[in-house]
């Protein structure tokens, strides 16, 4: 077995605001059975003013570096659509509080794909031999680009943070990366975007069927490189865009739908923080075992999407 | 195998809205039948894993009753038999 990345630790932070579909339905045309019948979301948690997406990734990444038992490592990556200022990239910043000061640090942005574009990039980095240990951070607060008035977007979107550290080690290991798929298309670019000095606004219907369809092929094209049988799949994780979407990924797939983990109830659309957090989730629940096939994937605005193959580490999570 | 998959999507609106595909006319409302906006998606999604085929996003956004969307799923699966050739 060649080298590779291995993941290990997983940290996450939740700003601790709340807002419940029945807040939202005191100050817009909406309720809560309209809410979670549409999107499965129950509740939010969305950062105080003042709280920016640096902040929480901080404290996600602080935890994924006590998961890993370091205090230390060779690089600090930062996914993020929604960074503290337009320039610098917010990275350096954060690598510097957590006592990083002097690693290269960078901002990755691919939307709501972007944690997978920073897993992908972040084990390419380990497997080169460039680095021996990487800490990915993905958060978003992107509750500030919301139109306050609209129900929609504003039932979807929660902030939040999810930070990993990946190492050097062999492809046979327990958390080994093992296989990648990324993808775009900027044809699209209007189904999911913020404009200049606007709101973020979205076409519900046709995002719906992109991110079905891009979702399922990105985990088809995953698991033909691996040769990995659907059935042979124990968890798949994915951006937790909206739970009908993630129900009707499962059907193409042919999945059980038992063996996806979703935590959107709790924390809606975190963006580039989604995938850690359901990934915590789904440790905390004592579902994610070690040596149990994960696929994780994702689709977001660009369009953008992906999906990672791993096994799963003997890793634990601090609260 | 258009008028298959016609039939077949006539039978998932009917089984999702809860009423008879005899009493599904192309003139029927979409409106009448309680959708929420995702189910019509929901059941492309469906005919796509079936059939291979995804009806065009503009058509059924536009779709305001039975008949289109059956016109929809025909324009797909002629699209696709077309690509095949």
């Amino acid at each position: 077995m060649g080298r590779g990345a291995v993941l290990a630790g997983l940290g996450v932070h939740l700003p601790p605001g709340v807002v419940t579909n029945d807040m939202l339905a005191e100050a817009l045309d909406t309720s809560d059975e309209w809410i979670r019948t549409r999107t499965g979301i129950r509740q939010r948690h969305i950062a105080d003013p003042g709280v920016g997406t640096g902040d929480l990734a901080v404290e996600a990444g602080r935890r994924a570096l006590a998961s890993a038992g370091l205090s230390t490592v060779d690089a600090v990556l930062l996914a993020t659509t929604t960074p503290d200022q337009s320039c610098p990239a917010t990275a350096p910043q954060v690598a510097d509080r957590l006592g990083l000061r002097g690693c290269p640090a960078y901002d990755v942005s691919a939307a709501c794909s972007g944690f997978l574009y920073l897993l992908t990039t972040g084990a390419a980095l380990i497997s080169s031999g460039l680095f021996e240990t990487v800490l990915l951070i993905g958060a978003d607060t992107f509750s500030t680009t919301l139109d306050p008035t609209d129900r929609t977007t504003r039932a979807l979107i929660g902030d939040g943070a999810g930070a990993v550290v990946l190492r050097a080690g062999r492809e046979g290991e327990d958390g080994a990366l093992l296989g990648f798929d990324l993808g775009s298309d900027g044809s699209q670019v209007d189904l999911l975007v913020v404009p200049p000095r606007g709101h973020f606004q979205m076409r519900g219907k046709q995002v719906f069927t992109n991110a079905v369809i891009r979702m399922t092929e990105s985990v088809e094209r995953v698991l033909s490189g691996l040769g990995w049988s659907v059935e042979s799949v124990n968890h798949l994780v994915p951006h937790q865009a909206n739970a009908r979407i993630l129900a009707a990924v499962a059907d193409q797939l042919g999945l059980d739908p038992a063996r996806t983990i979703t935590n959107i109830g709790d924390v809606g659309n975190t963006v580039a923080a989604s995938i850690p957090l359901a990934l915590a989730h789904g440790v905390r629940e004592e579902r994610l075992r070690p040596g149990d096939r994960v696929v994780l994937t994702g689709f977001g605005a660009g369009l953008t999407w992906g999906a990672i193959a791993l096994t799963w580490p003997g890793i634990s999570i601090t609260a | 195998m258009d008028a298959t998959i016609k039939t077949v999507f006539l039978n998932m609106i009917s089984d999702q809205c809860e009423v008879p595909a005899e009493d599904l006319t192309p003139a029927t409302a979409l409106e009448e039948l309680g959708f929420d906006s995702l189910v019509i998606v929901e059941l492309t999604m469906k005919l796509r894993k079936e059939f291979g085929i995804v009806p065009d996003d503009d058509d059924l956004t536009f779709a305001e009753t039975v008949g289109d969307l059956l016109d929809a799923v025909s324009k797909a699966a002629v699209s696709k038999a077309e690509a095949q050739q």
